[in-house]
Protein backbone atom coordinates (compact mmCIF):
# COMPACT_ATOMS: atom_id res chain seq x y z
CA UNK A 1 0.00 0.00 0.00
CA UNK A 2 1.08 3.67 -1.08
CA UNK A 3 2.09 6.27 1.77
CA UNK A 4 -0.55 8.56 1.20
CA UNK A 5 -0.37 12.73 2.60
CA UNK A 6 -4.23 13.35 3.61
CA UNK A 7 -5.52 16.57 5.29
CA UNK A 8 -8.23 15.74 7.32
CA UNK A 9 -10.82 18.60 8.63
CA UNK A 10 -13.84 18.26 10.99
CA UNK A 11 -16.46 19.50 12.96
CA UNK A 12 -17.61 17.71 16.05
CA UNK A 13 -20.51 18.78 16.92
CA UNK A 14 -22.70 17.07 19.83
CA UNK A 15 -21.40 18.17 23.08
CA UNK A 16 -22.75 14.99 24.69
CA UNK A 17 -20.99 12.36 22.45
CA UNK A 18 -17.85 11.13 23.60
CA UNK A 19 -15.74 11.21 20.34
CA UNK A 20 -13.03 8.94 21.26
CA UNK A 21 -13.09 6.19 19.50
CA UNK A 22 -12.70 9.19 16.22
CA UNK A 23 -9.76 10.28 17.91
CA UNK A 24 -8.47 6.85 18.33
CA UNK A 25 -9.09 5.92 14.75
CA UNK A 26 -7.88 8.91 13.44
CA UNK A 27 -4.38 7.96 15.16
CA UNK A 28 -4.66 3.98 15.26
CA UNK A 29 -4.90 4.39 11.12
CA UNK A 30 -2.22 6.73 10.90
CA UNK A 31 1.45 7.01 10.61
CA UNK A 32 1.98 10.38 11.37
CA UNK A 33 -0.13 12.94 12.89
CA UNK A 34 0.18 16.89 12.66
CA UNK A 35 -2.06 18.75 14.54
CA UNK A 36 -1.72 22.67 14.31
CA UNK A 37 -4.53 24.02 13.51
CA UNK A 38 -8.29 23.58 15.82
CA UNK A 39 -10.18 20.30 14.10
CA UNK A 40 -8.09 19.85 11.22
CA UNK A 41 -4.99 17.32 11.40
CA UNK A 42 -2.39 16.35 8.32
CA UNK A 43 -2.07 12.81 8.26
CA UNK A 44 0.84 10.17 6.45
CA UNK A 45 -1.62 7.04 6.16
CA UNK A 46 -1.47 3.71 4.30
CA UNK A 47 -4.77 4.63 3.06
CA UNK A 48 -6.38 6.98 0.50
CA UNK A 49 -9.06 9.50 1.28
CA UNK A 50 -11.94 7.23 0.36
CA UNK A 51 -10.78 4.25 3.12
CA UNK A 52 -9.46 6.41 5.74
CA UNK A 53 -12.95 8.46 5.63
CA UNK A 54 -14.40 5.30 6.11
CA UNK A 55 -12.71 4.15 8.95
CA UNK A 56 -13.58 7.75 10.40
CA UNK A 57 -17.34 8.10 9.50
CA UNK A 58 -18.08 5.26 11.44
CA UNK A 59 -17.24 7.19 14.70
CA UNK A 60 -18.95 10.80 13.93
CA UNK A 61 -22.73 11.30 13.67
CA UNK A 62 -25.20 12.47 10.99
CA UNK A 63 -24.99 16.29 11.96
CA UNK A 64 -21.10 16.53 12.09
CA UNK A 65 -19.10 17.17 9.49
CA UNK A 66 -15.58 15.35 8.00
CA UNK A 67 -13.43 16.12 4.66
CA UNK A 68 -10.63 14.07 4.26
CA UNK A 69 -8.52 14.88 1.16
CA UNK A 70 -5.11 14.06 -0.35
CA UNK A 71 -2.79 17.04 -0.18
CA UNK A 72 0.28 17.99 -2.18
CA UNK A 73 2.90 19.51 -0.26
CA UNK A 74 4.23 21.06 -2.85
CA UNK A 75 0.97 23.15 -3.75
CA UNK A 76 0.26 24.17 0.14
CA UNK A 77 0.75 27.46 1.23
CA UNK A 78 -0.37 29.22 4.54
CA UNK A 79 0.81 30.96 8.05
CA UNK A 80 2.03 28.07 10.18
CA UNK A 81 4.86 27.79 12.79
CA UNK A 82 8.65 26.61 11.18
CA UNK A 83 7.99 23.15 13.00
CA UNK A 84 4.35 22.86 11.26
CA UNK A 85 6.23 23.24 7.90
CA UNK A 86 9.19 21.07 8.77
CA UNK A 87 6.79 18.43 9.55
CA UNK A 88 4.88 18.64 6.40
CA UNK A 89 8.29 18.90 4.61
CA UNK A 90 9.77 16.13 6.12
CA UNK A 91 6.72 13.80 5.52
CA UNK A 92 6.53 14.80 1.85
CA UNK A 93 9.90 13.64 1.82
CA UNK A 94 9.09 10.41 3.12
CA UNK A 95 6.27 9.88 1.04
CA UNK A 96 7.59 11.03 -2.24
CA UNK A 97 10.82 8.75 -1.52
CA UNK A 98 8.13 5.81 -0.68
CA UNK A 99 6.62 5.98 -3.85
CA UNK A 100 9.64 6.35 -5.93
CA UNK A 101 11.07 3.21 -4.36
CA UNK A 102 7.36 1.38 -5.19
CA UNK A 103 7.64 2.69 -9.18
CA UNK A 104 11.43 0.71 -9.16
CA UNK A 105 10.01 -2.20 -7.68
CA UNK A 106 7.05 -2.88 -9.65
CA UNK A 107 7.01 -5.36 -12.08
CA UNK A 108 6.74 -3.64 -16.01
CA UNK A 109 3.07 -4.02 -17.21
CA UNK A 110 2.76 -6.84 -20.01
CA UNK A 111 1.69 -5.13 -23.23
CA UNK A 112 -2.00 -5.51 -23.91
CA UNK A 113 -1.69 -7.86 -27.11
CA UNK A 114 -5.10 -7.72 -27.48
CA UNK A 115 -5.61 -4.63 -29.39
CA UNK B 1 -39.86 24.19 67.80
CA UNK B 2 -36.83 22.98 70.23
CA UNK B 3 -39.09 20.38 71.49
CA UNK B 4 -40.53 19.10 68.42
CA UNK B 5 -36.52 18.60 67.01
CA UNK B 6 -35.59 16.62 70.03
CA UNK B 7 -38.26 13.84 69.57
CA UNK B 8 -37.13 12.23 66.44
CA UNK B 9 -40.21 10.12 66.60
CA UNK B 10 -42.57 12.71 65.73
CA UNK B 11 -39.95 14.37 63.53
CA UNK B 12 -40.31 11.00 61.43
CA UNK B 13 -43.67 10.59 62.16
CA UNK B 14 -44.03 14.23 60.01
CA UNK B 15 -42.13 13.30 57.57
CA UNK B 16 -43.16 9.83 56.53
CA UNK B 17 -46.68 9.49 57.65
CA UNK B 18 -47.74 13.57 57.01
CA UNK B 19 -48.94 13.19 61.24
CA UNK B 20 -48.48 16.66 62.70
CA UNK B 21 -46.10 17.06 65.92
CA UNK B 22 -48.24 18.57 68.19
CA UNK B 23 -51.25 16.67 67.79
CA UNK B 24 -50.20 13.38 66.94
CA UNK B 25 -53.59 11.24 65.75
CA UNK B 26 -54.21 13.98 63.44
CA UNK B 27 -53.20 14.66 59.81
CA UNK B 28 -51.26 18.17 59.10
CA UNK B 29 -53.89 19.42 57.39
CA UNK B 30 -56.63 19.06 60.43
CA UNK B 31 -54.70 20.35 63.18
CA UNK B 32 -55.75 24.07 64.72
CA UNK B 33 -52.52 25.03 65.30
CA UNK B 34 -51.83 26.26 61.41
CA UNK B 35 -48.41 28.49 62.42
CA UNK B 36 -46.77 24.81 63.95
CA UNK B 37 -47.77 23.14 60.56
CA UNK B 38 -46.14 26.29 58.56
CA UNK B 39 -42.91 25.40 60.67
CA UNK B 40 -43.26 21.95 59.98
CA UNK B 41 -43.56 22.66 56.18
CA UNK B 42 -40.91 25.23 56.30
CA UNK B 43 -38.30 22.24 58.24
CA UNK B 44 -39.51 19.83 55.54
CA UNK B 45 -38.54 22.35 52.66
CA UNK B 46 -35.07 22.99 53.80
CA UNK B 47 -34.66 19.28 54.68
CA UNK B 48 -35.32 18.57 51.04
CA UNK B 49 -33.06 21.75 49.99
CA UNK B 50 -30.28 19.68 52.05
CA UNK B 51 -31.05 16.33 50.33
CA UNK B 52 -31.29 17.49 46.91
CA UNK B 53 -27.90 19.81 47.18
CA UNK B 54 -25.99 16.87 48.66
CA UNK B 55 -27.75 14.67 45.27
CA UNK B 56 -28.30 16.80 43.04
CA UNK B 57 -24.06 16.83 41.30
CA UNK B 58 -22.76 13.98 40.08
CA UNK B 59 -19.44 12.80 41.63
CA UNK B 60 -16.70 13.25 38.39
CA UNK B 61 -13.74 13.45 40.60
CA UNK B 62 -12.16 12.06 43.96
CA UNK B 63 -11.56 15.97 45.18
CA UNK B 64 -15.72 16.27 44.57
CA UNK B 65 -15.86 12.83 46.17
CA UNK B 66 -14.21 13.72 49.29
CA UNK B 67 -15.74 17.06 49.41
CA UNK B 68 -19.24 15.15 49.86
CA UNK B 69 -17.95 12.58 52.46
CA UNK B 70 -16.73 15.23 53.94
CA UNK B 71 -20.44 16.77 54.26
CA UNK B 72 -22.01 13.59 54.63
CA UNK B 73 -19.51 13.48 58.20
CA UNK B 74 -20.76 16.70 59.03
CA UNK B 75 -24.47 15.99 58.41
CA UNK B 76 -24.06 12.81 60.45
CA UNK B 77 -22.07 14.43 63.66
CA UNK B 78 -24.94 17.33 63.38
CA UNK B 79 -27.96 14.64 63.39
CA UNK B 80 -26.77 12.42 66.34
CA UNK B 81 -25.44 15.58 68.18
CA UNK B 82 -29.47 16.95 68.11
CA UNK B 83 -31.13 13.76 68.10
CA UNK B 84 -28.66 10.84 69.32
CA UNK B 85 -28.44 9.40 72.45
CA UNK B 86 -25.98 10.76 74.76
CA UNK B 87 -24.02 7.86 75.03
CA UNK B 88 -23.33 7.36 71.24
CA UNK B 89 -22.60 11.29 71.02
CA UNK B 90 -19.70 11.30 72.08
CA UNK B 91 -18.25 8.15 70.06
CA UNK B 92 -19.76 9.79 66.95
CA UNK B 93 -18.56 12.78 67.91
CA UNK B 94 -14.51 11.64 67.70
CA UNK B 95 -15.46 9.21 64.75
CA UNK B 96 -16.40 12.26 62.65
CA UNK B 97 -13.49 14.09 63.97
CA UNK B 98 -10.97 11.25 63.13
CA UNK B 99 -13.01 10.82 59.77
CA UNK B 100 -12.24 14.61 58.90
CA UNK B 101 -8.54 15.03 60.36
CA UNK B 102 -8.04 11.55 58.49
CA UNK B 103 -10.15 13.60 54.79
CA UNK B 104 -7.81 16.56 55.68
CA UNK B 105 -4.44 14.60 55.70
CA UNK B 106 -5.13 12.47 52.49
CA UNK B 107 -6.32 15.59 50.33
CA UNK B 108 -3.27 17.63 51.65
CA UNK B 109 -0.81 14.59 50.50
CA UNK B 110 -2.44 13.90 47.32
CA UNK B 111 -2.50 17.78 46.65
CA UNK B 112 1.27 18.14 47.37
CA UNK B 113 2.42 15.30 45.57
CA UNK B 114 -0.19 13.93 42.94
CA UNK B 115 -2.27 17.15 42.41
CA UNK B 116 -3.36 15.60 39.28
CA UNK B 117 -4.81 12.35 40.72
CA UNK B 118 -7.77 14.70 43.08
CA UNK B 119 -9.14 16.59 40.06
CA UNK B 120 -8.59 13.87 37.34
CA UNK B 121 -12.35 12.47 36.15
CA UNK B 122 -14.19 11.51 33.15
CA UNK B 123 -13.76 15.12 31.42
CA UNK B 124 -9.94 15.05 31.86
CA UNK B 125 -9.38 11.20 30.72
CA UNK B 126 -11.67 12.33 27.70
CA UNK B 127 -9.63 15.22 27.10
CA UNK B 128 -6.83 13.34 27.15
CA UNK B 129 -7.95 10.71 24.99
CA UNK B 130 -8.30 13.15 22.49
CA UNK B 131 -5.67 14.71 19.79
CA UNK B 132 -2.98 16.98 21.66
CA UNK B 133 -1.71 19.46 19.63
CA UNK B 134 1.78 19.26 17.81
CA UNK B 135 2.96 15.92 15.49
CA UNK B 136 3.03 12.49 16.59
CA UNK B 137 6.60 13.48 17.59
CA UNK B 138 6.36 16.26 19.96
CA UNK B 139 2.81 17.09 21.54
CA UNK B 140 2.33 20.64 22.69
CA UNK B 141 -0.33 22.14 24.58
CA UNK B 142 -3.09 24.67 23.27
CA UNK B 143 -0.91 27.38 24.81
CA UNK B 144 2.49 26.08 23.29
CA UNK B 145 0.58 26.04 19.87
CA UNK B 146 -1.25 29.73 20.22
CA UNK B 147 2.72 31.86 21.18
CA UNK B 148 4.63 29.74 18.01
CA UNK B 149 5.10 32.61 15.89
CA UNK B 150 4.26 31.64 11.44
CA UNK B 151 6.14 32.02 9.00
CA UNK B 152 5.09 31.69 5.22
CA UNK B 153 6.15 27.93 3.80
CA UNK B 154 9.60 27.84 3.65
CA UNK B 155 11.48 27.89 -0.11
CA UNK B 156 13.16 24.30 0.54
CA UNK B 157 9.69 22.33 0.47
CA UNK B 158 9.54 19.69 -2.98
CA UNK B 159 8.42 21.69 -5.91
CA UNK B 160 5.48 21.43 -7.66
CA UNK B 161 4.39 17.76 -8.78
CA UNK B 162 6.94 15.97 -7.01
CA UNK B 163 4.60 14.14 -3.68
CA UNK B 164 1.72 13.11 -6.26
Amino acid sequence: MNLHLLLVTFSLRNPNKDYTPFFVALRGYSQNWWHYIEQTVIVAANYNAAAFNNFLIENIEETDSLLVVEINAANCQGWLPPFAWKWIQDVSLQVNQEQRLKAILAPPTKPNLLK
Amino acid sequence: MVAWLLDPGSVFDFLINGACLRCKPKIAQECALDKYYMVNIEILEQFKKVLSWLFQKEVKTPLSFNFRIAWFIVVMFIVMVIWGQPALQLLVFLTSFGLLALLIIVVAIFSWYRPKNLIYGEPGHRAEMKLGYGTEKKELTSAEVSSLPGIEKPAELPASGETS
